[in-house]
């Protein structure tokens, strides 16, 4: 329980402010139902980290910075909920459709040593969540960084860098209409918890990359934008898979890695934004795997 | 430009207002929890009569969770042999679940010939009837309040290959539990 419980609190709460569950345990689940049960979790970084990177295609030739508070609202969908596990050959019947990471009702099977459950999962329809950063611009090239330093707390250690660059192409193009930028994302976080008991020991890197091209149009104050982005992240988990019926002696009672690549292809972002002196204010949707709300406060100069 | 002001500020406030008070994160949280508990004898008469009692509060789910629980659901149930003497047998096993007091009978299951060892790897999944799983369903409301149950094991026309005979078993029934966000 303490390993799931730490991954969760380490790198959801680290980034929002809800509460759990208690009894999710990831332990007894083979290496395959723990990928399956993790995709959401991976696919949630993905659309997590790939979220609030612009709100205006227009990069100041001449120097410019920008610091950003951003607040989003991930809609989990059902599909992201449950998966149909693999019992062990030995169970007797079959065990039905049962939670991921993000689900809430687990399934069970029947084995000649008792019922087995499923771990349940988080419980949430959305995820709600935030993230800061900073960037700097020149020549029409903005600079974006993620940044949070690693640090360490009684056993964990967790870490964030993320970086952005995006140029202004339109700057090369005076008679185009719209600003148009084109802008990569590279962001990975890594969490570890190591308490010297490896039944505890979980480690969490969640790669995430993007590339994308937006588009904006000022009329005054107010700024329409909008985007299509390509994304990929992938998940390596470290657990300690906990086979106390030795059904999987080959993989049973050890350390287990896995990777876990997310279901994040291509998403489509629409805003707007206002722009009172130096603050911004701005909203945007972003239609991708988990359907995405934006909001952010900048102060812009 | 002022109604296309108004008009954004309108909706970054609409949309602030929904998540902090309309959009709850939170689905209904469930969990699986499976009671058991065991029967063991050591004996030579020709009748085997076990009874074992347990209590939902004998649960670490049940006791972390118990200030948020909104529903206990009985899901199902199944028979274990654990070990047995060669040759244990008899008839008309019968598993009977009481509530706390021991009589007011929540769910009775009978098979006629028990051979324990044909439930060694292998358990007797138990089905009850619907106005049984409403019995338990209904005695399992108020699920604050901690339920303790009795079981018993019954088995008549004993024979084993060597006496004394031993048969340690156990019942085990699945519950869902119902947790508020």
């Amino acid at each position: 329980m303490k390993l799931f419980l730490s991954v969760i609190l380490f790198s959801l709460l680290l980034f929002s402010s809800i509460s759990f569950p208690q009894n999710i345990n990831i332990n007894s689940l083979q290496p395959i139902d723990a990928e399956a049960y993790m995709k959401p979790l991976s696919t949630w970084f993905g659309t997590y980290f790939n979220s609030g990177a612009y709100y205006d295609a227009d990069v100041p030739e001449v120097f410019g910075f920008k610091f950003s508070i951003i607040g989003m609202w991930s809609v989990v969908p059902e599909d992201q909920k449950a998966f149909q596990p693999n019992p062990p050959n030995n169970a007797i019947g079959d065990a039905g459709p049962t939670a991921t990471v993000f689900g809430n009702k687990s399934s069970y099977y029947l084995s000649s040593n008792g019922f087995y459950t499923y771990p349940s999962g988080l419980s949430l329809n959305a995820v709600p969540s935030g993230i800061f950063q900073f960037a700097g611009s020149l020549f029409n090239t903005e600079l974006m960084i993620r940044f949070f330093p690693e640090v360490k707390f009684d056993n964990a250690k967790v870490g964030l860098l993320g970086f952005g660059l995006k140029h202004e192409i339109s700057s090369h193009f005076p008679e185009i209409p719209l600003d148009i930028a084109v802008q990569i994302l590279i962001n990975n976080f890594n969490f570890e918890f190591d308490d010297g008991d490896p039944v505890n020991y979980t480690k969490v890197k969640s790669s995430n990359f993007a590339f994308n091209v937006h588009a904006s149009k000022s009329f005054s104050a107010f700024t329409v934008y909008g985007g299509l982005q390509y994304e990929s992240t992938s998940m390596d988990f470290s657990y300690y898979f906990e086979d106390t019926n030795n059904y999987y002696p080959a993989t049973g009672n050890q350390i287990q890695d896995i990777s876990v690549d997310g279901d994040n292809n291509f998403r489509l972002t629409f805003g707007g934004a206002f722009k009172f002196a130096a603050f911004v204010i701005n909203a945007d949707v972003n239609i991708t795997k988990f359907t995405t709300y934006t909001t952010g406060l900048s102060l812009d100069f | 430009m002022k109604q296309i002001k108004k008009l954004f500020i309108t909706v970054i406030i609409v949309l602030t207002s929904i998540v902090i008070n309309g959009c709850d994160p939170f689905d209904d949280i469930y969990l699986t929890l499976a009671l058991e508990t065991e029967f063991s004898t050591l004996g030579a008469g020709s009748n085997i009569f076990i009874s074992s009692g347990l209590c939902l509060s004998d649960f670490d789910d049940y006791n972390d969770n118990n200030e948020n629980l909104e529903e206990i659901r009985y899901v199902t149930s199944a028979y274990f042999t654990i070990s047995a003497t060669q040759g244990l047998q008899g008839q008309n096993l019968t598993l009977t679940l009481y509530q706390a007091d021991g009589s007011t009978q929540l769910f009775r299951y009978v098979i006629p010939t028990f051979v324990a060892a044909n439930y060694l790897n292998n358990p007797l999944e138990i089905e009850l009837t619907q106005q049984e799983i409403d019995n338990m369903n209904s005695y399992l409301t108020n699920p604050q309040e901690d339920k303790c149950f009795v079981a018993t094991l019954e088995v008549s026309n004993v024979t084993a290959s060597s006496t004394p005979y031993n048969l340690s078993s156990k019942l085990e029934f699945l519950t869902e539990l119902k947790v508020k966000p």
